[in-house]
């Protein structure tokens, strides 16, 4: 089987996922991915280092590990991840349990995705589990959005009108392989200043800020 | 001798050598931010740590956490080192030494892991 086959048959096997689960929106919480996991099998999903351990280093480039533990599957997902990112890391695993089981040997997932077809294919799996490509391309089109002229402003109002869980680095990736935009259009695109820009100061983030007192 | 009993042993052991001095209950507890009893009753094996609490004190005596449970035989480390430092072209020393923590971890609450109750179906 070739890399395009391979990584077409774990985007169908990811659209079959969501068609028992009958997910139909692109946003995917960590509690539905979660359970979806235990549903294939996998025992534990473990947010590492565990809360208690205070003096923890912050920050780690291992994003996720698979660990099969001879029969008992487990999965670790970085604690310092934003949500969103969690969400994918977990759907990242996931195939990883369903596709890539060797033995006993763990896999490692850095942040920075390897070149090689099982990692790229976890990350097409994890991608089209949360939002498949038909809706990415529906949803820009029906936006008005002519392939070549998709801007970083297109996809942050994308993202939030749909509430993706997935980030905006992943819906560019999906851009590009689409043609929506050209290659590397978007290596700078500053994604929450522009998010700011259009959308203002979430709400958060302005209830954070007043009960903060001002010194 | 009970796991629980083991596990409360190695801690008061980990605890009386810290640094090559003995560090008191009253001086770990404030270290881990948690009552002097609770560290009490892990050591007299009245209560359970838990895999977190025994992962939290791993850390801070610098052991893996395997050494808080009888040794039987050697865990098989070296292929899954192998898997690894094969996948892993990017991680740094300490990336890697914290995969390791966390493929211990694993292993060690699968050991932990109290045994299941059979559910008793009803008559």
């Amino acid at each position: 089987m070739n890399a395009t086959a391979y990584y077409e048959m774990l985007k169908a096997r990811a659209r079959e996922l969501r068609q028992e689960r009958e997910w139909t929106q692109p946003r995917i919480g960590l509690r539905e991915i979660k359970q979806l996991c235990l549903e294939k099998g996998i025992e534990k999903i473990d947010l590492w280092p565990p809360a208690k351990c205070r003096t923890a280093k912050k920050r780690t480039k291992v994003r996720g590990i698979y660990a099969p533990n001879g029969g008992r599957p487990c999965v670790m997902v970085n604690r310092h991840l934003p949500k969103e990112q969690r969400v994918f890391t977990i759907g990242h695993e996931l195939k990883h349990h369903l596709f890539d089981v060797d033995g006993d040997a763990p896999m490692l997932c850095e942040t920075k995705v390897q070149n090689n077809a099982i990692e790229i294919g976890a990350e097409i799996f994890a991608a089209e589990l949360i939002y498949p490509d038909a809706d990415f391309c529906r949803d820009l089109g029906d936006r008005g959005v002519k392939p070549g002229a998709c801007t970083a402003e297109d996809l942050v109002r994308l993202k939030h009108d749909t509430g993706t869980s997935l980030s905006c680095a992943a819906l560019a990736k999906k851009a590009y392989r689409f043609n929506f935009a050209a290659k590397d259009a978007f290596e700078k695109a500053a994604w929450k200043k522009i998010e700011l820009q259009i959308f203002g100061e979430p709400d958060y983030l302005r209830f954070r800020r007043r009960r903060t007192p001002q010194r | 001798m009970s796991i629980v009993k083991h596990v409360g042993d190695r801690i008061r052991e980990l605890r009386t050598s810290y640094k090559g001095r003995k560090l008191s209950q009253e001086e770990l507890a404030r270290e881990l931010r948690i009552a002097t009893n609770t560290i009490s009753r892990w050591e007299t094996g009245t209560y359970r740590p838990s895999i977190e609490d025994l992962e939290m004190l791993a850390r801070f005596f610098d052991i893996p956490i395997s050494e808080f449970f009888p040794q039987e035989g050697p865990p098989p480390r070296d292929t899954r080192l192998n898997a690894l430092l094969r996948g892993a072209k990017n991680l740094n020393d300490d990336d890697l030494s914290d995969v390791q923590r966390y493929l211990d971890f694993v292993q060690a609450r699968t050991a932990y892991e109290r045994p299941r109750r059979k559910s008793q179906s009803r008559k």
